[in-house]
């Protein structure tokens, strides 16, 4: 009896334990269903343009999203949002939020970002329900949630670290950009996990510079990506929507 | 020499606005406080009452704030451009501050044209820049910026820019930029993804009723995307603005290409002629 009793207590506190990493992992997933798959992020306009070309081209391309541009900005935007709801500030989540909905340096950009983030709010308010995302979703702009603003509520709300969160979320950005480099033959399987292995340090030490961000950390200078994103919409033939 | 340039410009906080009124657009409102001076030239034939900005001290260190406030009342018509680009030069160790402010009442039509900003190797600049655009406006914004003194070889190397474009269309945030060149200067200035080696960027943000009816238009004037030197490209956002962004090592073949349109975006939106104000091909 008191052997179940420690073995019944044992799988809780592992559950419990284990349970923000699950959820993590489930989120930022390629297959969890944000349509993710659909955004080059100007890898498509990159690639035509000879810029990208081979795994050297490709991996100073996202590392440089990820040390100064874009995806930094939005690391910057989690961190905000994560700590508002942690700290139960609905004010500067909706500062952040708002901020978040508008800060777009091309359309296409704009709709990976809200496109991605009011459907990953739409799967996890269902899939994991919660009271408090629920009520959060009152004061979130309607149909206009930014990608990062959605991950930073969820994972908050559900226990999962902000020091986490970003990284697995950089990660998830750096992953996403090879896996479209590689449906557009830039580069190999085994060439996009190079990539991937060498794109490691930058999006740890990211995650943590970014970990106390405040508003004030916001900006970008992924100049290339805005510019390609813009010229994109243009481009005869194109796999991607961004 | 940057360093004895610095040496010579003390630390100034200085604000300096300008409002049009009515349907002659007279200057309705005028505060200029040393280094910010307004000029008012006679307006070119065609053109609406025009002002020009001055920066006495002839451009900005490390320290200095300066604001700047600009304001179309209903109706009104105004051009308002720089004499100069604006020099910020080798900081110290502290930021110059640049707060800049346009405002568009209902049924105005501004045009608000930079000669340019010239970040030298060393400065720091935060500037925040507020468009605030009411119904049935246009207004037409641009920004140039160079990366280090190109004429003189010089390039950036250390320094800190935050540059931040809020947009707000009847009191509703629409769109937003944020360029931040930080401690990974050099990454950025080189890196595909960054800067890609350009030493000059440039937008142009033309808020008007249909701005995708333009687009087209616009996008025909920038078909050398991959032309010498610079690149180029634009898009509408939805209920927001036209966007038009270059990149490039060439910055007089940038500006030539910003110029151009910009003429037609004057010509075409704002029925002004389809020239650039005498002023700005100093």
């Amino acid at each position: 009896m008191a052997g179940r009793t420690t073995a019944a207590v044992t799988v809780t506190v592992m559950t419990i334990d284990q349970a923000p990493l699950l959820r993590l992992l489930a989120w930022l997933s390629p297959s969890f269903p944000v349509g993710s798959f659909a955004y080059s992020h100007g890898l498509e306009a990159a690639r035509e343009l000879d810029l990208v070309t081979d795994r050297a081209s490709l991996t100073d391309w996202i590392d440089g999203a990820v040390a100064f541009g874009s995806a930094r900005n939005d690391a910057v935007i989690l961190a905000c949002a994560h700590r508002a709801v942690i700290e139960d500030d609905v004010e500067a989540l909706r500062e952040v939020a708002d901020v978040a909905a508008t800060l777009f340096g091309s359309p296409e950009l704009a709709g990976e970002s809200l496109g991605q983030g009011t459907a990953f709010w739409r799967t996890v308010a269902v899939a994991w329900p919660h009271p408090r995302f629920e009520r959060l979703t009152a004061i979130l702009p309607r149909g206009r949630i930014a990608y990062p603003v959605a991950v930073a509520t969820a994972a908050a709300v559900h226990g999962v670290s902000r020091r986490d969160t970003l990284a697995a979320f950089l990660h998830g950005f750096a992953a996403n950009a090879v896996s479209a480099a590689i449906r557009l033959g830039i580069i190999g399987q085994t060439d996009g996990q190079i990539a991937t292995s060498r794109l490691e340090e930058r999006v740890a030490s990211i995650s943590d510079s970014v970990h106390d961000a405040t508003l004030d950390d916001i900006g970008s200078a992924s100049l290339m990506i805005d510019l390609l994103t813009l010229w994109h919409e243009t481009q005869t033939t194109r796999l991607f929507r961004s | 020499m940057p360093s004895q340039e610095q040496d010579m410009l003390t630390r100034y906080q200085a604000r300096g606005a300008m409002g049009f009124r009515g349907t002659d657009s007279r200057v309705s409102m005028l505060r200029q406080q040393s280094p910010i001076r307004f000029l008012r030239p006679v307006s070119e034939i065609g053109d609406p009452t025009t002002a020009v900005i001055v920066n006495t001290a002839g451009g900005v260190v490390g320290g200095d704030r300066l604001s700047i406030d600009l304001s179309a009342h209903e109706g009104a018509s105004a051009l308002v451009t720089g004499q100069a680009a604006e020099k910020i030069y080798r900081s110290d160790g502290r930021d110059a501050e640049i707060t800049v402010s346009v405002t568009c009442h209902a049924g105005s039509r501004l045009e608000v044209l930079p000669q340019g900003t010239i970040l030298f190797d060393g400065a720091r600049m935060r500037r925040s820049t507020t468009l605030d655009v009411d119904r049935d406006s246009t207004l037409l914004f641009g920004e140039i910026l160079a990366f280090g003194r190109a004429a003189m070889g010089e390039t950036l190397l250390t320094g800190h820019t935050d540059d931040r474009i809020d947009l707000r269309q009847q009191g509703r945030r629409v769109w937003a930029d944020a360029f931040r060149l930080d401690e990974n200067m050099m990454r950025a200035l080189a890196g595909r993804s960054g800067l890609n080696g350009a030493t000059a960027s440039a937008m142009v943000c033309l808020v008007c009723p249909r701005p995708a009816d333009i687009l087209t238009d616009v996008r025909r004037l920038l078909v050398c995307l991959t032309g010498d030197g610079y690149q180029a490209a634009a898009a509408t956002f939805e209920n927001g603005p036209l966007i038009v962004r270059w990149l490039g090592k060439d910055g007089a073949a940038l500006r030539r290409s910003f110029g151009g349109v910009w003429m037609h975006l004057r010509s075409a939106v704002l029925k002004r002629p389809a020239r650039m104000p005498k002023i700005w091909s100093i």
